[in-house]
Order: structure tokens, then sequence, then C-alpha cells
């Protein structure tokens, strides 16, 4: 079997030596890690160090930005999302993503779940897989009798939910959630949180946040990025987040996340 | 900028020190008390544990207000943490100064009773080692030396040695057999204890300053 070794590889996904440019602009140098499957990971640091780029590099949403460039590997069970054989929006189908804000389409709760399941040619039966999302992302009993209202009249607690079976509805292996947070009250942002940690028995989930509490209380690894002298970002420390919050080994990371950073 | 958190951390450390000087102040009269025969001395020592409590309460009170309100993390958490266990031992060894002011009330509040030279001698070489260790401990959490820190636990395995060394003093002179004699050797050896007790409260105080330091839970696992 040609993918036998994957099987046996715990890392879903592997970047190696990653460079990102925005025009001459270097925005990511040199970045290397490692992410388990089924876990969450937490990419923190300061406003534009390049988590939002780091994040997109792996659903190749940086394509989409003219005068983009990209060096290294991203490997998705160990094969490169950027070799030229690949069809972006292939992948796109086994990494999702969730925005700061939440974005559901102007239709009804039960086409923006629907929605992803149609264009992907879904074979099955569209009204259990529209419930079984709704159920994984906690937000089935709160919109069971309104499925047909807009998804618009949903609070944004629950429209960040109603985004998130839309994101599960079409099985991806990866969740990629970019301050999925930052929009919401403390409640809502506790079933985000609670909901992380049941999704993540199924999916693998990095999550980019600027609550670094937060970052601590959902994942399980830590990825601290920082500005070099020429601004462009670069992975400081990445590690266990009970070892990063209790004994982080750089002092850059210390200090951003004891708030001595600036 | 102001940075009402960090400086609040500055503020908690400060109160750690100035309630480990009043320890060690007490620890320090509690000692010359028994040496001098002085209840006068030792009544100072019960009297002034009682500000060695608030400063107890006061603190662990004030970690608990920054713990819920700035939810410290990294070295911040490590420090907060330690103070925590720290002052539990500071509180601990200033019951024992007010036991070994006990000691020297029963022992002279009625009239003075000689003690032997040679074990006078050990008693005195046991409590400098004691005090030096628990200042360096002290001053090892102040100064964040933890090459300071690492040392206490050498400085403590003399103090055995002192003991089995004061122990056959007594066992040698202990022929007079004189009920008052039996009294004194009982309370002595009592007092060995207590002081072996404020060196091994230090060297702990020692290896939380090395974890704080550090981040090595080594440090705290005992007899590393
Ligand atoms: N489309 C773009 N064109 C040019 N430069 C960009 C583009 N997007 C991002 N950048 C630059 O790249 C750097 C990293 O941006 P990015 O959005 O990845 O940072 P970030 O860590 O997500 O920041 P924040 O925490 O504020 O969201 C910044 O200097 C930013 O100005
Ligand atoms: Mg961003």
């Amino acid at each position: 079997m040609q993918n036998s070794n994957y099987l046996y590889n715990s890392n879903i996904l592997e970047v190696k030596n990653l460079n990102v440019w925005y025009r001459a602009f270097q925005a990511l140098k040199e970045i290397s890690l490692s992410i388990p499957r089924h876990h969450v990971i937490a990419c923190i640091g300061p406003s534009g160090c390049g988590k939002s780029t780091f994040l997109r590099c792996f659903n190749r949403m940086n394509d989409l930005i003219p005068g983009t460039r990209i060096s290294g590997q991203v490997l998705l069970d160990g094969q490169d999302i950027y070799n030229s054989g690949v069809d972006p929006t292939e992948i796109r189908t086994h990494i999702g993503m969730v925005f700061q804000k939440p974005n559901p389409f102007p239709k009804s709760i039960f086409d923006n779940v629907a929605f992803g399941l149609r264009i992907n040619g879904f074979k099955g039966n569209i009204k259990e897989a529209v419930e079984s999302s709704l159920r994984r992302a906690a937000l089935w009993d709160e919109v069971k009798d309104r499925l047909n209202k807009s998804a618009l009249t949903l609070s944004g607690g629950q429209q960040q939910r109603l985004c998130i079976a839309r994101a599960i509805a079409i099985q991806p292996a990866v969740i990629l959630m970019d301050e999925p947070c930052s929009a919401l009250d403390p409640v809502a942002t506790l079933k985000i949180e609670d909901l992380i940690a049941i999704l993540k028995e199924e999916y693998t989930i990095v999550i980019v946040t600027h609550n670094i509490q937060q970052a601590a209380r959902v994942s399980d690894y830590t990825a601290f990025f920082t500005m070099a002298d020429d601004r462009s970002g670069i992975l400081v420390e990445f590690g266990k987040t009970n070892e990063i919050f209790s004994n982080p080994k750089d002092k850059r990371t210390e200090d951003y996340i004891t708030g001595r950073f600036g | 900028m102001i940075d009402t958190f960090h400086e609040k951390l500055e503020e908690l450390k400060k109160d750690v020190i100035d309630m480990g000087n009043l320890v060690s102040n007490n620890v320090e009269d509690a000692i010359n008390s028994i040496l001098t025969g002085n209840p006068e001395l030792a009544r100072k020592v019960i009297k002034d544990d009682d500000k060695i409590d608030d400063y107890n309460a006061m603190i662990e009170e004030k970690c608990m207000y920054i713990l819920a309100l700035y939810q410290p993390v990294a070295r911040d958490l490590r420090l907060i943490q330690s103070i925590n266990i720290i002052v539990i031992y500071l509180e601990r060894i200033g019951d024992i100064s007010v036991n070994i002011a006990k000691l020297t009330i029963r022992l002279y509040e009625k009239d003075k009773k000689q003690l032997d030279k040679d074990i006078l001698e050990i008693i005195i070489e046991m409590s400098n080692i004691v005090r030096s260790i628990l200042d360096k401990a002290l001053k090892a959490f102040s100064k964040e030396d933890s090459r300071l820190a690492l040392k206490l636990d050498q400085m403590d395995s003399s103090i055995t040695d002192l003991q089995k060394a004061l122990y056959q003093k007594m066992y040698k002179t202990s022929v007079y057999h004189s009920e008052d004699y039996i009294k004194l050797v009982t309370n002595i050896s009592l007092l060995s204890r207590y002081l072996e007790r404020i060196g091994d409260n230090s060297v702990n105080i020692g290896d939380r300053v090395l974890y704080y330091l550090t981040g090595d839970f080594r440090h705290i696992h005992s007899d590393v």
C-alpha cells in the first residue's frame, strides 16, 4: 500500500521550512512544526506576527491573495498540499475553517449547513447529515424548530456554532479557527470552548487566539509566534500547553504570556 | 506603562521578605532566650508570633486575589504558588520558635540551671547553622539566587552529625541521675529536635525558591 506509513504517523499535519511572502515582505520565516492528530493546537503571539497567515497556509487560502509566494512544505497525512497536482478546493474539503466574525450565508439555517454538502456532491440523506452536524456543533436543540428561518436571526454565538456545523458537515479532518470567540460574550465563548473539547475526539483543531487564557484552557499544544527584527513572523516555541504555561523554555514566550511584552 | 499586576507581585514579594525577617528575628530571640535563660525574651517571642500569623493570612489572601483577577502564568504563576507554600513553612518555623520559647520558660522561670559547657557549645553550633540556612533561604528568595538555594541541603546534613554528638555528650553526663538533670536533658533533646525542624523547613523554602526560579519540579520532590 502506497500510503501505509501515514497510518502509523500520529501527526496529521507537518510543516517543514515554511516561508510566506506578501510581495517583497516576508510574513513567515522558516516555520517547522508537527501537529498531532485529534489534538487542539493553539497559535498565540502579538498582532501581525503571522498567525492568520500561518493558518491560511493549511487550506491554501493564501493562494487567493495576489502577490503571495510560499516555499517549504505542508504535509497533510504525508502528502504535500502544495504539490503541483493538488487541487486547492479538494484540500478545503479536508480542512475546514471558522473565522473571527461569524459569517453565515443569508440563507436559512438548514441551507447554511446543507450548502457545503450539496456543492461537494453529497449523495446521502441531507436532512440527517444536517441534523448530525448541528448536533455535533451543540446547536440542534436551539434551532430544530426554526430550521427554515434565516441564519441571520441567530445570536452571534449561535451563528458561530452554525459556522462550525457548516465546517464539520463536509467531514473535514482538520478545523482551522481564527479567533473564533473574539466577537462573542463569555457564555457563548465557553460554549465554543466546550465544543472544541468535544470536537477534538473526531477532528484536529488549529486555533488562533489572542486570549492566552483561552489558549491555555482549550489546547493541548501551543505554538508561540513573534516578529523578528525585520518584522517577519517566526515560531519561537512549540510544546505541550501545560509546559508552555507553567515553564516556557524561551524568555520571549515567558515575556509574552506573562504580559511583559512591549 | 502602568503595570498594576507586576506591581502587585513585587508588593507580595516584599510582604514575604518582611514576614521572613520577622520569623528570622523570632528564631534568633528564641534561641537567645534559651541560651541566656531569659524568660522575658521568650515571652516576647510568643507575643511576636501573632504578627507572623497575621502576615501568613494576609499573604494567602493576596495570592487568592491575584489568582482570581489576573490568572498568572509561567514564572508569575510559579511565584504565587511558591509563595503560598513558603509562607506555610515560615509560619511553621514561627511556631517552632514559640516551642523553644516555651522550653525557656519551663526551664528558667523558677531558677537558673547550669548547662554543661560542651553541650552548650554544640547547641550554639547547631543554632548558628540553622539560622544561617534560614537566612540563606530567605536571601535566595529575595535575590532570586538559585545557586545559593542549591547550597542549603548540604548545610543541613551537618545538623544530623551535631545531633549525634549532642546525644553522646548527654548520655555520658547523665550519670548524675538527678531529677532536675533528667528534666534538663529531656528539654535539651527537644530543643535539638526543634532546631533540626527549623533547618528542614528552611531547606524546603529553598526548594520552593528553586522551583520558582527554574520551573523544574524535581526540586520539590524529596531527596533528589
Ligand atoms: N494580504 C496581505 N497583503 C500584504 N500583507 C499582508 C496581507 N495579510 C497580512 N499581511 C501582513 O503580514 C503580516 C502578518 O499578518 P497576519 O494577519 O498573518 O498576522 P496575525 O498574527 O494574524 O495578526 P492579528 O493578531 O492582528 O490577527 C502583517 O505584517 C500583515 O500586515
Ligand atoms: Mg490574525
